[in-house]
């Protein structure tokens, strides 16, 4: 038992969850960048970043969406308008952990 | 000077603000509202029944939104017109609703004036002015009930009873929308998940168990049989359109939200990009910070849920079980509100704590507000109530003259419908006001042939079929009676809102015909006459119910008396109303068939009896015929009735039995809501009082 928690709690796990995401990106057939983006999204909440910096990743998502818009590629921001909300679910899913730790 | 309570500054801005809707609004997409003070009789009817007459009859379904039908007729019943009970109910929700966010929000925003700020713009922005462009009523009720849902949990709950029940309550409260059970049971989750609250299990019960029993009187019809969940997502899903069901994040951002809510229409460019601000705000303010308090990680992750389904991404992602839900969040539109309430109120708190910018944040939705306020007054859909009361004066009369059982075919066919003489604004081809439902013949208290069809059903429709010929045989299997030409009140917009196909497209099935009648009559002489101004009667038109020496008379909308002549074998009894194997037929002892006067074959009364007292019984009475009911082409139910032998008069019972579920699910719902009021005030007096 205390070897399968040690286990679950050391860096291979995480590495072991960032293959599956993988697997499981190209089992579902998608494409590299949302294979990516699935990775990216385990990976942070793996190894949480502080809120204030993901709202500045999101907030540098945000300004390129609107410069995007502006040289009319539109379809590019809309998926940079996205990225912009993953990183507010993803500052959500590391609180919720956090709430649910220190009780 | 005593400085004035903040709700009655509230009151008073909605009262002023408000004031240009007194002589009605509505008529517009989805308003559905009476216009005549008399209707409250056909809601009660409506409400009391687990079979509603719409359309040729149909088991209920959205009912939950039955109590605020019953608090509306109280008003009409009390006398008060209908256009002043909407303005007093806007004023009063919209009221509420600001000062619910007030009071939550007050302490954390720092002050009085940037939570009454935010309590106006909370329910002045354009997520709201697209609820009250497309009339949803009920949805404004049920949001002002998750405003004090939010209240409550962040601010007064505890882990008593007390509190459990009350959050429960107000979790039943907002469900009548029935998408509000599911918004509300998410920021419960959320709320237990982040403060992590002590509860027990009787407190746990309260909360999950009370909406349930409160709403048991129509989710009895899921357990009754009378409708599925399939069905009823099904027919959700049928009504769907694609810019219903997504909105792009660039329409999220600019707070626009899915094209269908047309709400760029009313709110130019410059308007959109200055309500676009907020996420740039809200991005640079989270940055800024280090720590977030919890009232505030609450908020962010109610808006990031919010996010999601106003988005409807959660359509793409099929999850077991939980997937049979998706129909019902179908109108992506409905969590527009949320996302701008969670929006406002995060940036506003993040912003009033950096000294010169809270100046800036409080000028910035001061500003916001006055744009709403202004799209309101000039845009909300108005139309004169007491001048369509003038133009429908005849018909009203007329339905009040026959109290036969019959069904109504009205023209023009196919809504959505302007009412003539009412200014109709039209933008990109799309009506945005004066274009809605026949309010009239729905609060009729008759029984119609519905004419909301989809593109689908157009060419299939009986309406379509009788524009082919104008022969009235068409309209004989379904017991209609009259028909009602509404030529010179309505014009249909069904154009409008289909495609040129589905209509093969001939404008002349869709727009009034001033030859209508001459054609109908000229087609069928002698089957038809004119019995009042633009009221055509269809000579023996097939009853409600018919046999071989069979009379009947109507109980109510679930129950119909039947009488047999000399108690002989009826080969075909026919029952016109849509098949449903919840119609039973039951042995009788006639003590209800007490007649007066008779119209054909149906002993007619005035007299409408909307609960018998003993529906209960029918748990226990086994019906009789019931493996010769089949189902009628094209529409109806049938049995075959043997004799008895005796000679007599034989008496017999139609009954829908699921109406004794709705029954039983009544009672329990009142008895829940009593017990729960009466625990309340009991407790809460208790508290109170000072220990000795």
């Amino acid at each position: 038992m205390e070897r399968l928690k040690n286990f679950l709690n050391s860096p291979t796990f995480d590495y072991v969850l960032i293959a599956a995401a993988i697997a499981i990106g190209f089992a579902a057939g998608w494409s590299n960048t949302r294979i990516a983006a699935l990775v990216l999204i385990v990976w942070l909440i793996l190894r949480p970043l502080k809120p204030n910096q993901l709202a500045t990743v999101g907030l540098f998502a945000l300004l390129l969406a609107v410069v995007a818009a502006l040289i009319r590629q539109g379809e590019r921001g809309e998926f940079l308008l996205f990225f912009s909300y993953l990183f507010l679910l993803l500052a959500c899913i590391n609180e919720m952990v956090n709430a649910w730790k220190t009780r | 000077m005593k400085r004035l309570p903040i709700w009655t500054w509230l009151l008073g801005i909605y009262l002023i603000l408000f004031v240009g809707f007194l002589p009605g609004v509505g008529n517009n997409w989805d308003w559905i509202v009476p216009y005549f003070g008399s209707s409250y009789q056909a809601i009660i009817e409506s409400l009391s029944s687990a079979w509603a007459p719409k359309g040729l009859g149909e088991p209920v379904s959205y009912a939950s939104g039955a109590p605020y039908w019953f608090v509306f007729q109280l008003f009409l019943a009390l006398g008060v017109p209908p256009e002043v009970v909407i303005y007093l109910v806007l004023v009063g929700l919209f009221s509420l609703g600001s000062y619910l966010v007030y009071l939550t929000w007050k302490d954390a925003l720092g002050g009085r004036i940037l939570g009454l700020i935010v309590g106006l713009a909370a329910m002045l922005n354009p997520a709201i002015f697209y609820k009250l462009l497309a009339g949803h009523l009920l949805y404004l009720v049920a949001f002002v009930a998750f405003l004090g849902l939010v209240y409550y949990l962040l601010r007064r709950y505890n882990d008593s009873l007390h509190s459990a029940l009350t959050v429960g309550l107000i979790f039943a409260l907002s469900g009548i929308q029935t998408q509000f059970f599911v918004f509300s049971a998410l920021i419960l989750i959320w709320f237990f998940i982040l403060y992590r609250p002590r509860i027990r299990l009787i407190g746990l019960l309260a909360i999950v168990g009370l909406p349930i029993l409160l709403h048991a009187f129509w989710l009895v019809n899921f357990i009754s049989g009378s409708v599925s969940l399939e069905t009823v997502s099904g027919a959700a899903k049928a009504d769907s359109f694609s810019t219903l069901m997504r909105s792009s994040w660039k329409e999220l951002v600019t707070l626009s939200f899915s094209p269908a809510t047309f709400i760029r229409n009313f709110y130019s460019p410059p308007i959109l990009v200055f309500s676009a601000l907020l996420y740039p705000a809200l991005f640079v303010g989270l940055a800024s910070r280090r720590q977030l308090s919890r009232d505030q990680w609450f908020v962010l992750g109610m808006l990031v849920v919010s996010l999601v389904v106003a988005s409807g991404t959660f359509h793409r992602v099929p999850i077991p079980y939980l997937q049979s839900l998706y129909p019902m969040l179908r109108e992506v539109g409905h969590a527009a509100p949320l996302v701008t309430l969670f929006l406002l109120i995060l940036v506003a708190s993040i912003w009033s704590v950096f000294g010169v910018f809270r100046y800036l944040a409080k000028a910035y939705l001061t500003i916001f507000i006055l744009i709403s306020a202004t799209i309101y007054m000039l845009h909300v859909p108005k139309v004169d109530y007491s001048k369509v009361r003038l133009l429908f004066d005849n018909f009203q009369q007329f339905n009040s003259f026959d109290n036969s059982t019959y069904r109504a075919l009205t023209y023009p066919f196919f809504n959505q419908y302007s009412i003539r003489g009412t200014e109709t604004k039209i933008r990109g081809g799309t009506p945005m006001s004066n274009s809605g439902w026949d309010n009239f013949t729905i609060f009729s208290g008759k029984d119609y042939i519905d004419n909301a069809l989809s593109p689908s059903e157009l060419k299939s429709s009986l309406q379509y079929q009788f524009l082919q010929d104008y022969n009235v045989k068409t309209l004989k299997p379904y017991n209609i009676r009259y028909i009602y030409d509404y030529s010179d009140i309505y014009q249909s917009n069904a154009d409008r809102f289909m495609a040129a196909e589905a209509y093969n497209n001939d404008l002349s099935l869709i727009k009034n015909d001033p030859n209508f009648f001459q054609k109908i009559i000229n087609k069928n002489p002698g089957d038809v006459r004119l019995v009042a101004p633009n009221i055509l009667e269809i000579i023996n038109f097939s009853p409600r119910i018919s046999g071989e020496g069979v009379s009947f008379k109507k109980i109510n909308e679930t129950r119909y008396e039947i009488r047999i002549d000399n108690d002989q074998p009826v080969t075909s009894l026919q029952f016109l109303s849509n098949f449903h194997s919840g119609w039973k037929v039951y042995e009788s002892d006639g003590s209800r068939f007490k007649c007066d006067a008779y119209s054909g074959n149906e002993c007619v009364t005035n007299k409408k009896s909307l609960f018998t007292g003993d529906e209960l019984g029918f748990f226990r009475k086994q019906p009789i015929a019931e493996e010769s009911h089949e189902a009628l082409t094209p529409v109806g139910n049938s049995w075959t009735i043997t004799s008895n032998g005796n000679g007599q008069p034989r008496f017999i019972t139609l009954y829908y039995r699921p109406q004794s579920w709705f029954v039983l699910g009544l009672i329990a719902s009142s008895l829940t809501l009593l017990g729960t009021i009466s625990y309340l005030l009991t407790t809460r007096k208790r508290l109170s009082k000072p220990s000795a």
